[in-house]
């Protein structure tokens, strides 16, 4: 073991000791993503207007003491003759915008109402949607408010497709912003109702009045209008919404980062393994292999170093990007979101497939020329497919590419979503599976 | 019967060429290197020389026979016997953007040496090549000499038994290579290393070597000192006397044929043709005989007798050169 970490040691002082490639493979990435970022996040002049995003809403809730805090939702999202018992409230006027125009809920998405969670997640997985919000059938029954029982934690489902982080993201904050405005609420009712009991304890008049306006119906009060967002002082604030969606260069920062990231990492794990090539050239591969030192240790030294390089990069990249991310954003800003073990699986298994993809390279190539032809076709085309030059192709297409799972992976944890089960069996199954091939490969071919 | 380092029996090399025929690269080579000499392997291009070598040094597996080092196979027992040769490639192998002490740290470490016995050997090392001062400079910025003497130093590291040096002086100037020539010998002598050493310069494989196997078509067609492998071709001292524009005549020919013991062949070269303008070359007259010294006097006076004028005389004694021609009809750097 010792050796083997002895010779992925000095392969990573010699990758980290060569100021261009350093250059190339930590500010490249760096700087391609923010320019992109400040250019069409704002800073540039810019401006991407989003509207209309396709939203599915599944209403579970089986409501409780007569109210249904899911409608609220609902009542977001879909003009009121969709939706479900829509409170009688005094109409607010739209918020405006940053840029001055004016903008409603329902014009900055197109919901539509669905029954099944399950179908609203495949439709979000078909991009059909860019996200299903589903609310579980005991929401109302766990945040309303009564007598002797606590106010529970509810949670809404946001499922999110991570090839649209910026929509989705929109989508996230929406919904939480109404989750806000929900909790808000219920404090208040509970508040109110607590008061109104209390006062009737201590003031007997003022009970024996409270109780016989409730019998004869005169004090009916309806607290429907507490959950409505645009009635009140911090109800969903569609100016911060869309101003953080459409023009944050921060928000740019996660989906161009997160490919500009997994693109050049394939260089790096590419040119980690060329070195392979130059050590057979310069004769010291052959120094080691005739040294007291199994062939099997020096590859895997070799290559270990490569992924560590690999790793160190991503995680350079995530630690700059939050940097220049927090700058942009006026605050700390966890460029792929703050779930770090989940951050960390997934570099290790981008780093695993960049060195696995560069494994098979070196296999496939005869000089370490003809491997660097072979993998920059490869890595471009790659690139291409999983969205690293700012467009995006089909879904089905970007799948063939490592970059859209792993940059997929880390839009997905940017949005909060930490269902990346299928990112991380991908990326680690295509560096297993490629070094294994790769190394059998460049066996054949080395003659060590 | 001294030590034996390394043993070779029967050991063979075949690759399958891309049509699937084979080629034999080496065909069933014998060898024993005694401990403490210092072994030359000579070889035109292409013989089997590195092929041999490369299968005893454990880079190449080989297809027949088998090698050992120390008594240890080289193909079951590897990390043993690796633990006892060094090897000093011909091509600088060492990392140009590490520095010297780096490098030699690293290959330290390969031969599982760590801690204080490191440091040690590194130091000795470099006092032994003498670059102490340019220990923390990277290789990159160093002379040829300096990174021959840090490819060497590489090799040495770790106190082998034996060394091979495949060709150590190609490539650096008289100096540096007098300086490598005198590292090899001082290995033998103060170290008592075994080296195994391949160079395509015969005066170096006479100056250096104990013995010195002759490897062609990848067999070994000569093996033993200097002086055994010059008595086994039987090749005879070679006497040229410039006679200037002058002709020999047959009767001196006869007379130098049957009065002068050991003459076996008498050639006549007469002078090129030029063109007018040059000065005209010299006629030769090459006599070839045993112990050549010894007849030269009775050759001298049957020419002045014949009136023949002799402008100067060139002995020539037979050496690895004329043994490595004769066995393998070409000179070694072709």
């Amino acid at each position: 073991m010792r050796k083997i970490w002895t010779i992925a040691q000095k392969e990573l002082y010699i990758i980290f000791r060569d100021r261009n490639l350093v250059l190339v493979m930590m500010a490249a990435p760096l700087t391609v993503a923010t320019l992109i970022g400040l250019a069409f996040g704002g800073g540039g002049g810019s401006d991407i207007s989003i509207r209309d995003i396709p939203v599915a809403i599944v209403n579970l809730d089986t409501g409780a003491n007569e109210q249904n805090y899911g409608a609220v939702y609902v009542n977001a999202f879909l003009p009121p003759e969709s939706g479900t018992s829509a409170p009688a409230c005094p109409t607010a006027a739209a918020t405006t915008t940053e840029d001055g125009s004016s903008a409603t809920l329902q014009d900055l998405t197109n919901a539509v109402l669905l029954d099944d969670a399950a179908a609203a997640r495949a439709a979000v997985d078909a991009g059909e949607y860019t996200a299903a919000i589903i609310i579980p059938a005991d929401f109302s029954a766990r945040i309303s408010y009564a007598q002797n029982k606590p106010i529970e934690a509810g949670s809404v489902e946001v499922y999110a497709n991570g090839g649209h982080a910026i929509t989705a993201g929109v989508i996230r904050s929406i919904t939480e912003s109404i989750g806000s405005q929900i909790a808000t609420g219920t404090i208040t009712v509970a508040a109110t109702i607590d008061s109104l009991i209390e006062r009737a304890r201590s003031h007997p008049a003022f009970g024996l009045a409270f109780l016989a306006a409730s019998q004869n119906g005169s004090f009916q009060p309806d607290f429907a209008c507490a959950f409505v967002p645009n009635l009140s002082g911090i109800g969903i604030e569609q100016q911060t919404v869309e101003g953080r969606s459409s023009t944050s260069p921060a928000a740019l920062l996660v989906f161009f980062g997160a490919s500009q990231a997994m693109f050049f990492s394939l260089f790096m794990g590419q040119e980690g393994v060329n070195s392979l090539f130059i050590e057979r050239r310069q004769g010291t591969l052959q120094r080691l292999i005739v040294s007291p030192t199994p062939r099997l240790y020096i590859l895997i030294g070799k290559l270990g170093g490569t992924f560590i390089a690999c790793t160190l990069q991503l995680v350079f990249l995530f630690i700059a990007l939050t940097l220049v991310g927090s700058i942009l954003n006026g605050g700390l800003l966890f460029i792929w979101g703050n779930n770090l073990p989940m951050i960390g699986l997934t570099i290790l298994g981008a780093a695993l497939a960049a060195t696995g993809l560069g494994t098979l390279m070196a296999g496939l190539a005869r000089t370490p020329e003809q491997g660097q032809i072979i993998s920059q076709l490869l890595n471009i085309g790659l690139a291409a497919l999983g969205g690293s030059f700012g467009f995006q192709l089909p879904e089905a297409a970007s799948r063939f590419s490592v970059i859209y799972w792993g940059a997929d992976a880390f839009r997905k944890l940017a949005a909060g979503q930490n269902d990346i089960t299928l990112n991380l069996i991908v990326l680690f199954a295509h560096g297993i599976i490629l070094f294994t091939v790769g190394f059998w490969f460049f066996n054949r071919r080395a003659d060590i | 019967m001294p030590d034996v380092m390394v043993e070779v029996r029967g050991l063979a090399k075949t690759y399958r060429r891309a049509d699937g025929s084979e080629v034999q690269a080496v065909r069933g080579i014998d060898l024993d290197i005694y401990k403490g000499e210092i072994f030359s392997m000579l070889g035109p291009n292409g013989a089997g020389k590195t092929t041999t070598i490369s299968m005893i040094s454990g880079l190449l597996a080989p297809t027949a026979g088998r090698a050992t080092i120390g008594g240890f196979s080289i193909t079951t027992q590897g990390m043993q016997a690796k633990k006892l040769l060094g090897v000093v490639p011909q091509e600088i192998a060492l990392y140009p953007t590490l520095s010297a002490r780096q490098n030699l740290e690293f290959f330290g470490r390969m031969y599982g040496m760590g801690g204080r016995e490191l440091q040690k050997n590194v130091d000795e090392v470099l006092d032994f090549t003498d670059l102490k001062e340019r220990q923390k400079d990277r290789v990159e910025t160093f002379s040829g000499g300096m990174k021959r003497r840090v490819n060497i130093g590489v090799g040495l590291l770790h106190k082998p038994q034996l060394v091979y040096m495949d060709e150590p002086t190609v490539g650096v100037d008289p100096q540096s290579r007098r300086r490598i020539l005198d590292t090899v010998i001082r290995l033998r002598e103060e170290r008592q290393m075994t080296v195994l050493y391949t160079t395509h310069l015969m005066e170096e494989a006479q100056e250096l070597s104990n013995r010195v196997g002759i490897v062609d078509h990848g067999q070994m067609i000569a093996l033993g000192t200097v002086g055994e492998l010059i008595q086994k071709v039987g090749e005879d001292d070679r006497l040229i006397l410039n006679i200037g524009e002058q002709s020999v005549p047959d009767s001196v020919r006869t007379r130098l044929l049957q009065e002068v013991p050991g003459v076996s062949t008498i050639e006549f070269a007469p002078p090129p043709p030029t063109n007018g303008n040059e000065h005209p070359a010299n006629s030769q007259l090459t006599i070839l005989a045993q112990r050549g010294r010894r007849a030269l006097p009775v050759i001298i006076q049957i020419v002045n007798e014949a009136r023949i004028d002799i402008l100067s005389v060139e002995v020539r004694e037979p050496d690895l050169e004329a043994v490595f021609l004769q066995l393998t009809g070409r000179a070694l750097r072709d």
